[in-house]
């Protein structure tokens, strides 16, 4: 059976990137368990009580105020109780107002800052049980491996923007090659990047290239090129460093900064592929683009000579 | 006099954590360093290894 054939076509919910990693996470009222896939039912002890960390220390901020204030009214009131005239009374009563006013004011105007010191504190006084809602989501996601693969890489999805491991993104590209990837899907490349070779990463890349060719950025450049034997004797190897080349042509700074590559491969890229580099160099003469000018004009000489996409270049005068 | 006391006392509170308000406002956390601190508890070198 075709390879292509065998993965199953898949609807991906969308990922929603925050601005920091932390706001992910989400925290149970009543058991203080931490998660990061729960929505409102905490995993832990079953109740709708989760609310985000943002929540939970904006809350314990406040809590904090809250007891300064009380505090504050004890000792007002504690000097009304032992005055001794009427006029003390007042006296004591007035002051206590105004300074609990300046207080309320301080405390309005600060409550933002308190809030991320109260997050800080969070995270520190609540280590040990950070870590263990992280494990238990993923022994959680690891558990509908092969039932549900769809949701498992949805909820590794998640686990990975906190827990960074190769176990992770090996897992994560393994179930990838099972669904049939689509250009509207919202796939992810540098994030899954391993430090080893890992020949369902190349795969993963070598899709991508010919999908979504704008996620190949410089870490998978560079990735590309540190294993560039190993995936030659890879299964499909050649094609696949070819898609690589083929998308470094997306834009100059890749050409010039990965010119080896796109020069070794150059010779096997799709003419609109080539057409692009050959207009690049030809647009650009000045550069230094190594020996890949040299090849990209034997390719042209050798293959698109008379091609007329290429003729109307060819006219303008430019030679590269 | 103990009532004065008091108000004393109460006045040097307000004081202090009027003081210790502003000083957290002025050296406030940056939240992509508690971000950066949440990673560090997570991946440990050992985790990532």
């Amino acid at each position: 059976m075709n390879k292509a054939n065998s993965k199953t076509p898949i609807f991906l919910k969308s990922f929603h990137k925050t601005k920091y990693r932390y706001e992910k996470l989400k925290v149970c009222k009543k058991c203080h368990a931490f998660t990061i896939l729960g929505d409102t039912t905490c995993p832990d002890c079953g109740k709708p009580h989760l609310i985000p960390v943002e929540e939970q220390a904006a809350r314990n901020a406040k809590h904090s105020m809250h007891t300064t204030v009380l505090i504050a009214v004890c000792i007002g009131l504690l000097s009304i109780f032992l005055s001794n005239t009427f006029l003390q009374m007042f006296l004591c009563g007035i002051i206590t107002i105004v300074l609990l006013g300046v207080l309320w004011i301080v405390q309005r105007n600060v409550l933002e800052v308190e809030s991320i010191r109260a997050l800080d504190k969070l995270f520190y006084a609540n280590q040990k049980n950070v870590q263990d809602g992280i494990i238990r989501d993923y022994k959680a996601a690891i558990d509908i491996w092969g039932t549900d693969n769809q949701r498992c890489y949805e909820m590794l999805r998640e686990i990975g923007t906190l827990l960074h491991n190769d176990m992770i993104r090996i897992r994560q590209l393994t179930l990838l090659q099972t669904f049939l990837l689509r250009k509207d899907m919202d796939l992810e490349l540098e994030p899954l990047l391993v430090r080893k070779y890992e020949p369902v990463l190349v795969e993963y890349i070598g899709e991508l290239a010919k999908i979504k060719r704008d996620l190949i950025k410089d870490r998978t450049f560079q990735y590309i090129m540190a294993y560039e034997p190993e995936i030659m004797g890879q299964e499909q190897g050649r094609d696949i460093l070819t898609a690589v080349a083929g998308a470094a042509v997306r834009m100059k700074h890749y050409v010039r900064s990965y010119s080896g590559l796109v020069r070794r491969y150059a010779n096997n890229l799709p003419k609109d592929r080539f057409l692009r580099l050959y207009q690049m160099i030809d647009q650009y003469p000045n550069e230094d683009w190594g020996r890949l000018s040299e090849e990209v004009m034997r390719i042209y000489t050798e293959k698109y000579q008379w091609d007329p996409d290429f003729q109307q270049k060819s006219q303008r005068g430019h030679s590269i | 006099m103990f009532a004065y006391v008091s108000i004393g006392i109460l006045f040097l509170f307000v004081i202090i954590k009027c003081i210790q308000y502003v000083w957290h406002r002025k050296k406030s956390l940056d939240p992509a360093t508690i971000d950066k601190e949440l990673l560090g508890i997570l991946n440990t070198e050992r985790d990532r290894a």
